[in-house]
């Protein structure tokens, strides 16, 4: 049985603990709201590797069975690998989550931020890359066949993409430093406080 | 006995200390709500985890408290304001609130949540009833350093409740 430390916290001890408190309640609201968080956290990165997947076959099918040209295959598939490793870089080192102390808690904060603040520039890399594929293809594939008013549609989304990416970057940053500061505040020793 | 059954129990049993944990870091009434529901989350979701190891009211307190971190953080990251309006109630304490404010144990909860992040946690936790020893592996430091906060906690909030001591 835990008992106060010394005498000198008995009086404060009794006035926290001595006030009429009803126990909460959960909300089963909150429960279905956080499973449905943790479900779509985890299909992010499972969403991002099925779709390379299945993009890297249809590749393959079109390049098999629909004879399309191998440079275009190629750019396709330097394409996809860019833009995978861009996901996997953003969520290298990540601990997960840790719950063991306090500081833990935060430092696992900090790695969540820091991975989001990677995958947005990611994000920034692949539009970009995005564009440039799209340009080869322009390039590689007959006369004609992508339009000026297709290349401009494009163009314009890849900068919605990228304007969001950069404004997510840019909350993550914000996390991170006040993560940092909570940190620093967790670590900083009260002993030596004036 | 199922999880929702077993969950029941031990709120019914330590619900009031995760009440009061949540106060110690919220002082609004709305955002010290979501706290408590955010708190009573993340022990739900801890139970699971839980080998016996420790007392279960100490495995509690240390989701309560860690989640109550990870709130101040989130909190400082992205503060909430709310636009000015004539319905919103003021943040100034009615007459009714301001003889409660007198009372021993709003004041001294106001002291505690005015510590700072790194006191207010033994001090919290002492509060409770935890003994240093039982502190340190909560907190991941060793019992000394609990000890130094505890004294320095101790010297902050009696000078917060008897600020004429101190004049």
């Amino acid at each position: 049985m835990t008992t106060p430390p010394n005498d000198d916290w008995s009086d404060l001890t009794r006035t926290w603990t001595d006030r009429p408190a009803t126990p909460p309640r959960l909300d089963p609201n909150m429960v279905r709201t956080l499973r449905k968080r943790d479900r779509l956290a985890r299909l992010n990165f499972a969403g991002e590797l099925a779709g390379g997947a299945v993009t890297v076959g249809v590749v393959i099918w079109a390049t098999l069975v629909r004879d399309l040209p191998w440079t275009l295959a190629l750019a396709a598939m330097g394409f996809l690998g860019f833009a995978l490793a861009g996901t996997l870089w953003s969520r290298r080192g990540d601990p997960g989550v840790m719950t063991g102390t306090p500081e833990a808690v935060v430092l696992s904060a900090i790695a969540q931020a820091r991975t989001g603040y990677r995958w947005a520039w990611a994000g920034v890399a692949t539009s970009l890359a995005a564009f440039v594929f799209v340009m080869v293809l322009a390039g590689l594939s007959p006369v004609g066949s992508v339009t000026p008013r297709t290349l401009l549609m494009l163009g314009a989304f890849l900068l919605v993409c990228i304007g969001l990416y950069v404004a997510h970057a840019r909350r993550c940053r914000r996390r991170m430093a006040a993560h940092t500061a909570t940190l620093q505040a967790l670590r900083e020793d009260p002993a030596t406080e004036p | 006995m199922g999880r929702d059954q077993t969950f029941e129990a031990l709120l019914d049993e330590h619900g009031s200390m995760l009440r009061r944990i949540a106060s110690a870091y919220e002082a609004g009434r709305e955002r010290r709500h979501e706290l408590e529901q955010d708190i009573l989350l993340a022990v739900w979701r801890a139970m699971p985890r839980y080998r016996g190891d420790a007392p279960v009211r100490a495995f509690i307190a240390r989701v309560a408290h860690n989640r109550a971190v990870t709130h101040v953080a989130r909190e400082a990251a992205e503060p909430r304001r709310q636009p000015l309006d004539e319905e919103t109630p003021s943040a100034a304490p009615t007459p009714h609130d301001a003889l409660e404010a007198s009372d021993l144990q709003d004041r001294l909860t106001d002291a505690v949540r005015d510590l700072p992040l790194a006191l207010r946690q033994p001090a919290l936790l002492t509060l409770e009833g935890f003994t240093p020893a039982e502190i340190a592996p909560m907190l991941g430091l060793n019992a000394n350093t609990v000890s130094i906060r505890l004294t320095r906690a101790k010297a902050a909030l009696r000078e917060a409740l008897n600020p004429q001591d101190h004049s």
